[in-house]
């Protein structure tokens, strides 16, 4: 059992959360902030609290005409988008509870804004892991895992204490997905589910944070025609070649540590290809959030 | 062997001359008053000069011996037989006058050459000939003037309208001494016919078959400048009578239409451009003509499904040709089953010659319908390259043979919609040549070399495919089109062709004329990527080069960047400007120079980051299992080919082969870079 820190560092979000208020008030004084003066800003959300399920509507500045919405960095569906304000669908399982607000347009990210989510769902975890998402939430790089603060020892719970959570991004029956499995204490499993038209082989990479968990083996086990390898702490590559009636690649993870954060699936590292070795377009990757907590 | 000597009363002169060899055949036939006897050619030179035009000259089409379709020892061999021409137009040693771009060289300039045969009913070549020689006097001519005449022996000769004329012939050294009575002055025309036993012996294929078709496609068997044999073109007149049975087709264009006359057949051709390779088919042909194509198939044995075919195959080539090089030079193309003992295409004007297996090939079979398609594309492009621009020795040879090669590649480039042919013609150069055995394309260092047709055909059609890629299709095709308009009818030199394209393209290619053209050699590229971990961390790329023969390669390289959609970018790095940082702007990964564009190997490095995005992963394998299987040279029905598809990023193990044993390397690998 890792033993209980006492000493941890505001979480990242909280530091997002002190810089953008130092910004705001710099705005009042000064000509400007660098991230308010052309990125987008967000200034309220309505209703408050948010409800899951529900729409939301973000005023705001610098919106732009194209980008997305991230609520406790998992995306959110756009409903409209104009320059000032945009209109997002919450997705019905949103856990309630505080949670914060990114708009990115044209690539840039607002600074996080603090919304509260209403009803019933208790924040889950024993500690306030939450991680910021990555710029565009799974169309970048995740680059490095994020690990949490200094001072946090991550390498040592392992055990069965652990339970996890996977909460699947929206995607579509035509995207590539991970789907949770039933799993033993101490373990997530997941399986890379592809979309059902001919696919000659998907390779892709995970980013997901070291602290919370680290890839074990997968189901087949690696041949010459699937390799599933942790290239480096957080840093899972895949490369599966479709053979007619091939199974599932099921993917297991140990739980590290608790806490909760994302699988992204960078865009960079990530294909389907067609029977010509071609990239087929318009295939979606989609990760998901994951939160590991005690028993 | 004493040279023939008739008329008596000529034989002192005649005896000195053959003494003397060349320098008084050279001497005597201009005027004192303008071109002293010390501005004439040395004896010695002379005589190796004719000597040399009687050996290769004669062999002006020379294709490889017969090959049957059968599976081949070399990589394209097969195809290799068939278009191999390995034009030797060497009448000795390149000099500055062999590079000449006019056709009017020497005392006089031959401006038409009329050939007049009657055919048994056997298939073979007549005993007699008669021939009639015009030319203009460049220089006062006084005593005589000298011919080639390495195939017939003259019985007499008169000018039109006149009196016989003495003369003397050397069969060894095929030289024709005319000795005239009067001067004739500068600028004066002269007609002189000239009856002769035809000596050729049609036992040299490709250049001539008598089997079931009879065809001559050699130099020489008709008379030619023994100076300038190659540079003083001449218009051809072809007078062919042949009994009903045969039906002639010759060089050129008819001349009215066909007659028949006390039961035979009587049929004229004259050729539409100077020329210096009069040739003619003879046999049992059914003919069927669409549009200018004129189809002369084999009476027996051909296949609807085949001429319908090579009909296909010239009316698209015209119209191909016509986009790409400017209208259709000549008002016909004549299109002529020869042997299968031939062996060969070639590639007379207006009128090709082609192996009548190419009328009875199984339908269906797609490698055999390809060749086909090559060789016929390959002859039709000739009528550009040969026929409209004329090549001047054998340093200039790749501006025939690269060129008809290239023009046969952007036909297959239409038919198939893949740049296979092309590229199958780069992988035989870069991997068909041996770095010992490599050789400038200009110049004589090709010349009758081993590697000839992977050297000029092949090699030299992957550089003009290399310079279309590098400036861009389109100002390419241009410029190249432009080129061809200024020149037509003329002879063409590189440096010309080069001095045109910098002019017309704005753009310097000296580089890579110097590296590729005028030098030789491949070098082998080790590139390394390493890409930030952040989103728009740019990526550095080095690429390391070991030089081939002429050294390190410099100029600009391009890099394709590929997106995850499948949409592509093209970049430029300046190689030899050490590493450098790219912005991929999402790009998933790079290919270096897909377009071939210079002669190269190219390596990852390390060697399973085969797409080069920096991390060896599972997009490498699914690339490299893409890619398993492929050999770099493939066998296929009609024998083993250079695979076009070839990479040797491919190649982890550098074995020639892409096999589980490079998916093993790569997978130790995994994860490498990251």
């Amino acid at each position: 059992m890792r033993p209980t820190t006492t000493h941890r560092t505001p979480p990242l979000y909280l530091w997002a959360l002190y810089l953008w208020a130092l910004c705001a008030l710099a705005t009042l004084s000064l000509s400007g902030c660098i991230e308010g003066t052309d990125g987008p800003t967000i200034t309220r959300a309505r209703p408050a609290p948010a409800l899951p399920g529900a729409p939301l509507r973000i005023d705001g500045v610098n919106f732009g005409e194209a980008g997305h919405v991230a609520i406790g960095g998992r995306p959110v569906i756009e409903r409209v988008r104009t320059p000032d304000h945009i209109e997002v669908e919450l997705p019905p399982d949103l856990p309630s509870g505080p949670s914060w607000l990114v708009v990115v347009a044209d690539g840039r990210p607002s600074p996080e804004f603090p919304i509260e989510i209403g009803g019933d769902n208790p924040p889950i975890g024993a500690g306030p892991r939450v991680f910021p998402p990555g710029f565009d939430s799974g169309r970048a790089d995740a680059g490095r895992p994020r690990d949490r603060g200094p001072g946090v020892d991550v390498g040592r719970d392992m055990g069965g204490g652990l339970v996890a959570e996977f909460d699947p991004d929206p995607a579509g029956d035509g995207a590539v997905r991970l789907i949770a499995r039933d799993a033993p204490a101490g373990r997530l499993v997941l399986e890379v589910a592809v979309p059902d038209r001919p696919i000659r082989g998907i390779a892709l990479h995970l980013a997901y944070d070291r602290g919370l968990l680290r890839f074990t083996s997968s189901r087949p086990a690696g041949t010459r025609r699937l390799v599933a390898s942790e290239i480096g702490p957080g840093r899972l590559a895949i490369g599966r070649l479709m053979d007619r009636g091939a199974e599932p690649v099921v993917l297991t993870f140990d739980l590290v540590g608790p806490g909760e954060g994302r699988i992204d699936v960078p865009a960079r590292n990530r294909t389907a290809r067609d029977v010509a070795n071609r990239p087929i377009p318009g295939v979606d990757f989609a990760g998901g959030g994951v939160r590991v907590r005690r028993r | 062997m004493r040279p023939h000597v008739h008329r008596a009363r000529r034989a002192g002169m005649a005896s000195r001359w053959h003494t003397h060899g060349f320098k008084m055949a050279s001497a005597w036939h201009r005027d004192d008053t303008h071109m002293p006897c010390n501005h004439s050619l040395d004896g010695t030179m002379a005589s190796r000069r004719a000597a040399s035009a009687l050996t290769a000259v004669v062999a002006l089409l020379a294709l490889l011996a017969p090959r049957a379709f059968a599976q081949d020892e070399a990589p394209g061999a097969f195809k290799r037989g068939l278009l191999q021409h390995a034009l030797p137009l060497a009448v000795g040693p390149s000099d500055d006058d062999a590079r000449r771009r006019a056709d009017t060289v020497g005392v006089f300039d031959l401006i038409e050459v009329g050939i007049a045969l009657d055919f048994g009913p056997d298939i073979a070549l007549p005993d007699t000939v008669t021939y009639d020689v015009t030319f203009e006097a460049q220089q006062p001519i006084v005593d005589g003037f000298p011919l080639l005449a390495a195939f017939y022996t003259p019985l007499s000769i008169r000018e039109l309208g006149g009196d016989e004329l003495e003369f003397a012939h050397s069969p060894e050294t095929g030289e024709l001494a005319v000795f005239l009575p009067r001067r004739i002055p500068a600028g004066a025309t002269r007609t002189y016919v000239i009856e002769a036993a035809f000596d050729f012996v049609c036992d040299s294929p490709p250049g001539c078959s008598a089997e079931q078709f009879l065809h001559l496609a050699d130099a020489a068997w008709y008379p030619m400048s023994l100076e300038y044999p190659v540079d003083d073109r001449f218009r051809a007149r072809l007078e062919l009578s042949t009994p009903q049975a045969l039906t002639p087709t010759g060089t050129g264009v008819r001349l009215g239409p066909e007659r028949t006359e006390n039961g035979r057949r009587q049929a004229t051709f004259v050729t539409e451009r100077p020329t210096i390779l009069p040739s003619f088919a003879v046999g049992p042909y059914t003919r069927a003509a669409e549009g200018i194509v004129e189809l002369f198939s084999p009476s027996a044995g051909g296949l609807p499904e085949a001429a319908a075919g090579l009909l296909e195959i010239g009316r698209d080539s015209v119209a191909l040709y016509g986009a790409l090089f400017g209208r259709y030079p000549f008002t016909r193309l004549g299109m002529a089953a020869i042997d299968a003992s031939a062996g060969a295409g070639i590639g007379p004007q207006a009128n090709i010659l082609l192996p009548d297996v190419f009328w009875q090939l199984p339908p269906g079979e797609p490698e055999f319908a390809a060749v086909v398609r090559e060789v016929t594309s390959h002859e039709i492009g000739h009528q550009y390259f040969f026929n409209l621009l004329g090549v001047v020795d054998n340093g200039e040879a790749w501006m025939s043979e690269a060129f008809a090669e290239y023009a046969a590649t952007r036909m297959s480039e239409q038919a198939t919609g893949t740049r296979d042919h092309a590229r199958r013609n780069f992988w035989a150069y870069v991997h068909g040549v041996a770095p010992g055995e490599d050789r400038p394309l200009w110049g004589d260092g090709v010349s009758a070399h081993p590697r000839y047709f992977e050297l000029v055909y092949q090699k030299g059609s992957a550089a003009l495919h290399a310079l279309r890629f590098r400036v861009g299709s389109d100002r390419w095709d241009g410029a190249f089109r432009g080129w061809i308009n200024r020149f037509a009818g003329q002879l063409v030199i590189t440096e010309e062709f080069e001095a045109y394209l910098i002019e017309a393209l704005g753009q310097d290619l000296t580089g890579f004329f110097d590296q590729y053209i005028y030098g030789a050699g491949v070098v082998d590229l080790r590139v390394r990527t390493t890409r930030g971990r952040t989103e728009r961390a740019p990526v550095t790329v080095q690429i390391a080069q070991q030089p081939g023969r002429f050294g390190p390669f410099s100029g600009p390289v391009p890099l394709r960047l590929h997106d995850a959609d499948g949409e592509t970018r093209d970049v430029l790095v300046d190689l030899g400007g050490g590493d450098f940082e790219i912005d991929l702007q999402g790009a998933q990964w790079i290919e270096v120079d897909p377009d071939l564009t210079f002669f190269r190997r190219v390596r990852s490095d390390p060697a399973g980051d085969v797409n080069l995005d920096g991390v060896v992963d599972g997009m490498d394998l699914l690339d490299l299992q893409a890619a398993n299987g492929l050999r770099f040279v493939r066998e296929g029905v009609v024998g083993a080919d250079y695979e076009p598809d070839w990479a040797e990023r491919f190649d982890l193990d550098d074995d020639g082969a892409v096999d589980d044993r490079d998916v093993d390397l790569l997978l130790q690998q995994f994860g490498t870079g990251w």
